[in-house]
């Protein structure tokens, strides 16, 4: 009875193993291919937010004038975006980025409170499954949901978010737009990361800048990037005429702001698909080792078990014929 | 003066540059070193860059953008 038991666990094991495995495999290659798509788009991110950092430095009558975009207006209500995967499966990934999420909300309540302003709204906006369980659960208000963006992002996935954003701003439904989403540092690393996406603001560009993985050689798959990163080493002077905006000033700000701003929603989806599909391989591999773990501690226990039977049962007959005898 | 032309998912080229005439909104413009910061749209057509040796190169885009800073120039181009 002991015996077929351990069989049982074994055989179960085994097929946890052979599902694990199947699913390391597959997240190995989706890893590569998202990782690709996400460094290979850092070096147009990077200039994506250099420009916007530099603009927010040297424009500032201009843009008080002409955008909106860079306006800090008083806060009434926050829309806190946070990026997480749908499917789980894939350890601490999910689960990272949203106790940072809370951590981080609550913080901001908190400092609102000291202040004594009147407390801003916090509204969420959820992409990916875990993110809505997440915030019904909490008890946040949910805005929007979204889920069902592809293992590798594409810009049309990923435009619908960012003309809401844009639209939720211009229409002041919400003053500040955060984003919390997974920035991908290594196969082994991803890191939580919080920014502040609207109004634009040239501290939350630096932070971006000096943090962010991109800012530093992480893989050595990124070569194409080191090339990138050897020229924004080049240091600007501290302080150069302002930017000539051709053709116009508002032109510039209607057409290339919003533009500019989709791909940071694109790219901030990139960085959390590589992150996602690195956090799930290295989660079944790490479960497939320990299946075979398992199996083997099991194994010795039938091969013992077993072997106490036979054990036993060679000494009763023994036992029995010397008695007979 | 250094030039970056950038996709959303690559670098196509990077180098130093003598001169690099782009497609503008108004008509063709060429950035010479020491130009002054400039940020301007792109419309469809053929950049040519000049690059130190004087050797002639081309690239063909949809649209982008021009950034010009007293380091560097980047075009950003989307596909």
């Amino acid at each position: 009875m002991f015996l077929k038991e351990i069989k049982q666990k074994i055989n179960s094991t085994q097929r946890i193993s052979q599902v694990t495995g199947a699913l390391e495999l597959i997240s190995a290659v989706k890893m590569r291919k998202s990782q690709k798509i996400a460094l290979g788009s850092r070096p147009f991110a990077q200039k994506v937010i250099e420009i916007l950092k530099r603009l927010s430095e040297y424009q500032q009558e201009c843009l008080q004038k002409n955008s909106f975009y860079f306006h800090k207006r008083e806060l009434k209500k926050v829309l806190i975006v946070i990026v997480t995967s749908d499917k789980g499966f894939c350890s601490s990934f999910n689960k990272n980025i949203l106790k940072f999420a809370e951590k981080e909300i609550n913080e901001t309540k908190e400092s609102f409170k000291r202040e004594k302003t009147t407390t801003p709204e916090i509204e969420i906006m959820a992409v990916g499954k875990k993110a809505i369980a997440f915030a019904r659960k909490k008890k946040f208000q949910v805005k929007v949901e979204f889920s069902g963006i592809g293992d590798y992002g594409t810009l049309e996935e990923t435009k619908p978010i960012a003309d809401l954003l844009l639209r939720y701003f211009q229409e002041d439904q919400y003053q500040r737009i955060c984003v919390f989403y997974t920035d991908f540092v290594s196969s082994f690393i991803q890191k939580p990361r919080k920014m502040q996406l609207l109004p634009l603001c040239s501290e939350s560009f630096k932070d971006i800048l000096r943090e962010s993985a991109f800012a530093k050689d992480s893989t050595d798959k990124s070569a194409s990037f080191a090339k990138a990163k050897k020229s924004s080493e080049v240091k600007l002077p501290e302080k150069f005429p302002d930017y000539v905006l051709e053709p116009s000033p508002g032109r510039i700000f209607e057409s290339l702001v919003p533009q500019l701003l989709e791909f940071e929603i694109y790219h901030i989806i990139l960085e959390a698909n590589a992150s996602e599909h690195s956090a799930r391989m290295m989660a079944m591999r790490n479960a497939c080792e320990n299946a075979n773990e398992i199996i083997k501690d099991l194994t010795l226990n039938y091969n013992k078990v077993r072997q106490n039977q036979i054990t036993a049962e060679v000494s009763e007959i023994s036992s029995a014929k010397e008695a007979m005898g | 003066m250094v030039l970056n032309i950038i996709t959303q998912d690559r670098i196509i080229y990077q180098g130093k540059v003598s001169a690099v005439t782009l497609p503008g909104e108004k008509g063709e413009l060429t950035v010479l070193p020491n130009h002054i910061p400039l940020i301007t749209p792109l419309t469809g057509g053929k950049i040519k860059v000049q690059d130190a040796n004087q050797k002639e190169l081309f690239f063909e885009i949809e649209s982008g953008v021009l950034e010009v800073n007293p380091v560097e120039m980047n075009v950003l181009v989307s596909v």
